[in-house]
């Protein structure tokens, strides 16, 4: 019974997580630049351009591949939070932690992406009736709540319960703020003209481009994490014995 | 017995809490007068005109209602936090589940009743027509116990804490969106003539669901934030 | 291979069909993004290495003089000064490195 449960426990394990993501790392990197290059290159040279948005659909391509990626964080800050308030385990509040500035960067990077794409399509930087944004906006708040509500807990131990718990309870009102924002603007507008649909009248050659960039800010958003987190391992660890010798080696 | 005894439980702490805040007339007062200053600014800043009115009217006192709850909710647990009440909460035996509800419902009798009840006098110098008072009301008894809820999650994870006004902001304003979306949708739409039901059932759903689930998460909350 | 390419000229490739700001300027951020939460986590772990280095420097010395230090502390019974003390050695060892 205990070996089933074993794995699991030694995830748990900062510096079990360390050594391994040392071994992952270097693949993540590859294939990050792999598929960033051709994304980018196939993005802005190759990408037909669009009989409606002319050049504009280059934009799109970074744009839905950032949305796309900070919706993922809500959940996956539940996750961690529920690991963190059941199992109390470390890592997952480490992870957690640097998820959420990570998070907020990307919504606001969608924000502003998808206010500079409106500013042509739409003909204005902001507006509210696409429902999409504006729950994202609020996704950006929320995410600002968890980091400052983070900020204000000097206890570390109770700041990670305390965050764990906001990500569970936020990741469920993201949910119904989406929905409520769709159905707002569904009333207010019937037949919006504005949609963000990946090209679907476009073909493929339109977005096989966007999913190469949406596997790629996913491989970015994971190394970008590992990195943060083993930073955060290195210092809430650095009492450690394997932490004392590995910067003695890398000195 | 321990069935009756929770009930008894429950009931105690909704009398205290009620006595207590009957007694510190402000923590009425105060939602109460800043709702009604915050509705009169409207006019003056936006427009007079009675056209203009009539149509922001359901959203401006449904804002003026959330600002009002979000100042009244922030002594919601921290003369209990201070005085050491809340720790014996904690500790008793009784599910703090009940007593998180039984505070709720107080706060929400004294300081989101009375503002409900003066809002349609606010409606009429807003200009409502007639055909919204009632939606208006029904979605302010429906949505304001969800708003008052989802904030006591936030106030209970924040009670500790020196400055947390920006914080509560921060965490309870994203909250309370699809409460603030249907609440003004169900007016908008019996002033078109229709008939609001659907958006009231959904606050109501939501109500339903909030009351499941939100003391369950304020007690968690407070048990991480006092120890 | 290239000729799918969509531009002519290198003139027209930057000009984006008179879209240059919007479309630039989100690869720019793009670029920015990306490099800053790559470059800005590799930095910090130098950082905190460095320090982790300094500090085991500092811990060395400490035990080095540990036995002189703990004879003082036999005679002199405050152990209050000698932690102060102590401490602010570190620091200076820290300081000076």
């Amino acid at each position: 019974m205990a070996g089933g449960w074993q794995w699991f426990h030694r995830l748990g394990s900062p510096k079990w997580f360390y050594e391994k993501t040392t071994r992952w790392l270097p693949w993540l990197w590859g294939a990050m630049a792999l598929f960033l290059t051709v994304g980018l290159v196939w993005a802005l040279l190759f990408l037909p351009e669009d009989y409606q948005q002319g050049h504009t659909s280059r934009i799109l391509v970074v744009h839905v591949a950032v949305a796309g990626a900070s919706l993922s964080f809500f959940p996956l800050m539940a996750v961690a939070g529920t690991v963190t308030l059941v199992w109390r385990m470390k890592l997952a509040d480490m992870v957690a932690r640097n998820a959420a500035p990570l998070g907020a960067w990307f919504s606001f990077l969608t924000l502003a992406t998808g206010s500079i794409w409106g500013s042509v399509s739409w003909g204005t930087w902001w507006e509210w009736t696409d429902s999409r944004l504006v729950s994202m906006l609020f996704q950006f708040f929320l995410l600002l709540g968890v980091i400052s509500l983070r900020a204000a807990i000097e206890n570390t131990e109770t700041a990670a319960r305390a965050c764990a718990l906001l990500s569970i309870v936020g990741c469920i009102n993201v949910v119904v703020i989406k929905y409520s924002v769709d159905w707002w603007n569904t009333l207010h507008q019937p037949s919006s003209p504005i949609s963000m649909e990946v090209g679907s009248p476009n073909g493929p050659e339109f977005w096989v481009a966007t999913v190469v960039m949406i596997v790629a800010v996913y491989l970015f958003l994971a190394v970008s994490l590992i990195l943060a987190t083993r930073n955060e391992i290195l210092q809430r660890e650095s009492g450690a014995q394997w932490v004392r010798e590995l910067a003695l080696e890398a000195g | 017995m321990s069935q009756a005894s929770a009930a008894a439980a429950f009931i105690a702490t909704l009398r205290r809490d009620l006595l207590i805040s009957l007694k510190r007339r402000n923590d009425i007062l105060n939602p109460f007068m800043f709702f009604i200053i915050v509705v009169s600014l409207f006019p003056i800043g936006v427009s007079p005109d009675s056209a203009m009115l009539r149509q922001i009217a359901a959203g401006v006192i449904w804002i003026a209602v959330l600002l009002a709850s979000m100042l009244s909710m922030d002594g919601l647990y921290r003369s209990d936090y201070e005085d050491g009440t809340l720790e014996q909460l904690l500790l008793s035996s009784m599910p703090l589940y009940l007593l998180v509800f039984a505070k709720n419902i107080a706060h929400w009798l004294v300081s989101g009743l009375p503002v409900i009840l003066v809002s349609p006098l606010l409606a009429y110098m807003l200009a409502l027509p007639a055909e919204g008072y009632l939606t208006l009301v029904a979605s302010l008894l429906l949505g304001t116990p969800v708003v008052g809820m989802l904030g006591s999650i936030a106030v209970a994870l924040t009670v500790g804490l020196g400055s947390r006004g920006l914080i509560l902001a921060v965490i309870t304003v994203p909250m309370s969106v699809p409460v603030l979306i249907f609440g003004t949708l169900a007016v908008q739409n019996a002033l078109a003539g229709g008939l609001p039901l659907g958006y009231l059932a959904l606050l109501g759903a939501m109500l339903a669901l909030t009351i499941c689930l939100a003391p369950v998460a304020t007690a968690a909350a407070l048990r991480i934030s006092v120890n | 291979m290239f000729d799918g390419i969509q531009f002519n000229s290198l003139g027209e490739f930057l000009a984006m069909g008179g879209y240059a700001f919007n479309v630039w300027s989100v690869y720019a951020l793009f670029a920015i993004f990306l490099v800053a939460n790559l470059a800005l986590p590799l930095r910090k772990r130098r950082r905190i290495l460095r320090e982790q280095r300094r500090r085991l420097a500092a811990g060395a010395g400490r035990e080095e003089d540990g036995a002189a230090d703990r004879a003082g502390w036999e005679v002199s019974r405050q152990p209050g000064a000698r932690a102060a003390g102590w401490e602010k050695r570190n620091d200076e060892a820290a300081s000076a490195q």
